[in-house]
């Protein structure tokens, strides 16, 4: 935690405008380097928290994770996850005797699997009321 | 963030209209991870008809494609009777085989003898009612349940309902639920 006074918020928003044209740091000896989008992106967030006061940290997210880290990521149970990599369903690939799962492609199965099981939902409520299922 | 644990649940959870829809606003919301079998949806699938003879079949069969949609990752294939033992009825094996298959730590059933002969069985896995395992995940994230409760009410469109009404349509199936549910809204 650190404190974040009036000076630092201003320069935060300073920094964060000129961010927009994209970044190259000046190492101590002169050289101009540009930095990855990736890293900019991750550095607007961080102005942008220090630009509303609030502390920032910095979370590394692992390119690729384990079936019992994949299922907390999907909301679903590890067996779950097994039977869509055994389906073919996600991708995955052994490092050694275990499996890993590309974070890309869960948070992409996540995506796809929300809106679906939404829909689902809200069609099968629609539809009992509808039909009076629940006044059954 | 954990993984949810997996509910195998049984066609007499799903067939009564709240309970399915608690379950699967439940599942949705990661508080567990409901799953069943092709022949759980099939008697699903006709127990609906069957109760609701007066409907259009047709519209029926659309609520348990949509279950079947949700589902679409949670349903196993079931191979063999496999460890399941003669303890449990002849008729119900396919359930706590599929169970089994699974990896279920919990078979949700509403049939009492179903829950007494998996306790003999010394099966890894824990029978529990429906109502039981709602107030399992009430004691392990009543925040959680309570919305997933206030979405379910919250989608009723009838303007009469109110909450006491939704309590009450929600202890036929799931007594101790409701029962918390309606305490905490007077706290």
């Amino acid at each position: 935690m650190s404190i974040i006074t009036d000076e630092d918020r201003d320069r935060a928003r300073r920094v964060l405008g000129a961010l927009e044209h994209g970044a190259q740091i000046v190492t101590s000896d002169g050289v101009r380097v540009e930095l990855p989008v990736a890293a900019v992106a991750a550095l607007s967030d961080v102005l942008e928290a220090t630009a509303a006061g609030d502390d920032a940290i910095v979370v590394r997210t692992p390119e690729e994770v384990s079936t019992e880290q994949g299922a907390a990521v999907l909301g679903v149970s590890r067996p779950t996850v097994v039977r869509m990599i055994d389906s073919g369903r996600l991708p995955a690939h052994m490092v050694g005797t275990h499996r890993r799962v590309q974070l890309r492609d869960l948070l992409a199965v996540r995506d796809e699997t929300a809106g679906r099981r939404r829909a689902a939902l809200d069609r099968m409520a629609e539809d009992a009321e509808e039909l009076g299922l629940y006044d059954s | 963030m954990t993984a949810p644990f997996v509910a195998f649940c049984d066609a007499d959870v799903l067939v009564p209209i709240v309970c399915c829809d608690f379950l699967l606003t439940a599942a949705e919301a990661g508080l567990v991870d409901v799953v069943v079998s092709e022949v759980v949806l099939g008697e699903v699938e006709r127990n609906l008809v069957e109760n609701f003879a007066h409907l259009d079949p047709a519209r029926l069969r659309r609520r348990v494609a949509d279950m079947r949609d949700f589902l679409a990752d949670q349903i196993v294939e079931v191979g063999g009777l496999g460890a399941v033992g003669d303890v449990v009825n002849e008729k119900d094996r396919h359930v706590v085989a599929a169970a089994l298959e699974a990896g279920a730590e919990v078979l949700v059933t509403n049939d009492r003898r179903l829950r007494d002969e998996v306790e003999r069985d010394s099966l890894t896995i824990r029978p529990m009612s429906a109502d039981d395992l709602g107030n399992l995940l009430w004691t392990i994230d009543s925040d959680t349940v309570s919305e997933v409760l206030e979405a379910l009410f919250g989608k009723r469109r009838s303007d009469s309902l109110t909450r006491r009404d939704f309590a009450e349509m929600l202890s036929r199936h799931l007594p101790t639920v409701a029962r918390a549910w309606s305490n905490r809204a007077k706290d």
